[in-house]
């Protein structure tokens, strides 16, 4: 028995009896998504749950060039989706297919990815790339981008994530991800994620985000700030892959030391600059 | 805190007493299911894979009370008439068994596989066990199997 503190469980129908059983609970009561992760944490804090399983939140639909994606959707589900799939060349399904097991991804949930805060996490760095807002529902719905989750602010005692939208991207735009792991499925020694939009042979917008180092994904703006304006050359990418081996702060542990790491940024950026880029190539020819 | 909770088990709807924070494999192996194997307990090693609603899934990761409500199926269901699921007729004659302690748990992700996609290529199926360890034979003859079903139903579909 992984969880031997809990005491109450719940599985609302609906959002506003889902926000009151946890304005009841209080403290210990915690929000259940699949709850691979939180069984796993064995939390002596956790005494009670809502689930969300029994909202309608698992659905994926392609809304005017945005993906929304129900906070409940499978990984499974996002990975086989023809709305992922359509999406910047089929870059979330390059992600999700590195994330964990099929047995995992059959459960684990997009929302429940995100709300976590793992700083091993795929799903964070690609979808904070791709500037992905969020749904929130706390007695009233809310909406803003997830980075919001991200911050040292983020106060969400309450709070529910119902909806992720990956937004609309302009034309000649492409993203790529990049994990390096020690065998297929363990989770990532360092991720990373970027997106490029080019025009006339120049870059005019670059987002750039490496996670794992081993803490929680970050932007990194001194390579956003490289591309932009370049046309994108072997150098000028180069150049982007040296700006976040020196800006990216990494750490030691059991995977890894900050040396490894830091040549593994310069790696990874280079890599998904480079992917991008061919999907750029490939668009254009 | 104990509750009731109604699984339907391989077809056979059941109430059961399960205590608050258990797993569904603790529950499973309670309920007599023994081919749900307790391996790492902590969602690596796949051999306590069962279908969930129909997808495989690590019992070890899923409350018990979360899957209130849901279908399960387990080895112990695939048998009909005394003949074994040709996935498990499969596994004896590629000899993909040795220990067969991770062979349920390969077994549950092999038919969700073949669920979705009837006709898998190798490396698809070599994906699908991504979550499935074997310490034994290695995983040529599983997949050998896995392949094999999917060409044994086309050829049932076409005749």
């Amino acid at each position: 028995m992984q969880l031997t503190h809990l005491r109450s469980y719940a599985r609302p129908t609906d959002l506003d009896s889902a926000v009151e059983l946890l304005r009841e609970g209080g403290r210990g009561t915690r929000i259940m998504a699949a709850g691979t992760d939180l069984v796993l944490s064995g939390s002596d804090e956790v005494t009670g749950l809502v689930d969300l399983g029994g909202l309608d939140l698992a659905y994926v639909e392609e809304r005017d060039g945005a993906v929304a994606i129900g906070a409940m959707t499978t990984l499974t589900e996002l990975l086989e989706s023809p709305a992922a799939a359509a999406y910047l060349d089929g870059v979330v399904p390059e992600m999700l297919r590195r994330v964990g097991t099929p047995l995992l991804r059959n459960v684990a949930t997009a929302g429940g990815n995100l709300v976590r805060r793992q700083p091993w996490s795929d799903v964070i760095p690609l979808f904070r790339t791709l500037g992905a807002s969020m749904r929130l529902f706390d007695g009233d719905v809310r909406s803003g981008p997830i980075d919001d989750l991200y911050t040292e602010a983020a106060h969400l005692t309450g709070t529910i994530l119902t909806e992720i939208v990956l937004p609309p991207q302009p034309a000649r735009t492409a993203a790529a991800f990049w994990k390096f792991t020690r065998s297929a499925v363990d989770i990532a020694t360092l991720n990373c994620a970027a997106l490029i939009q080019v025009d006339e042979g120049r870059c005019t917008r670059a987002r750039v985000f490496v996670g794992a180092t081993p803490r929680l994904a970050a932007a990194v703006p001194s390579a956003e700030a490289a591309l932009v304006g370049t046309d994108l050359s072997t150098a000028a990418i180069a150049t982007a892959a040296r700006a976040a081996a020196d800006e990216v702060a990494t750490g030691d542990d059991l995977r890894a030391t900050s040396a490894y790491r830091t040549r593994l940024v310069s790696v990874g950026v280079t890599r998904c600059l480079e992917t991008a880029q061919r999907r750029l190539e490939g668009v254009t020819s | 805190m104990k509750l009731m909770i109604m699984l339907t088990i391989n077809g056979t709807q059941r109430s059961i007493e399960t205590e608050l924070g258990e797993t569904l494999l603790e529950v499973l192996r309670r309920e007599g299911m023994k081919s749900v194997k307790l391996g790492c307990d902590t969602g690596d090693c796949g051999a306590c894979a069962v279908l969930l609603d129909g997808s495989a899934v690590n019992a070890c990761m899923v409350l018990a009370v979360a899957a209130d409500g849901k279908d399960v199926d387990t080895v112990e269901g695939l048998e009909r008439d005394g003949h074994l699921h040709p996935m498990q007729q499969a596994m004896v004659d590629a000899g993909a068994v040795q220990c067969g302690f991770c062979t349920p748990g390969m077994l549950m992700s092999g038919i969700d596989l073949l669920s979705r996609n009837p006709d898998p290529t190798e490396d698809e199926v070599k994906e699908a066990l991504g979550g499935n360890l074997c310490r034994c034979t290695g995983y040529v003859k599983q997949v050998d199997a896995i392949l094999a079903t999917a060409r044994l139903r086309a050829g049932e579909t076409d005749a």
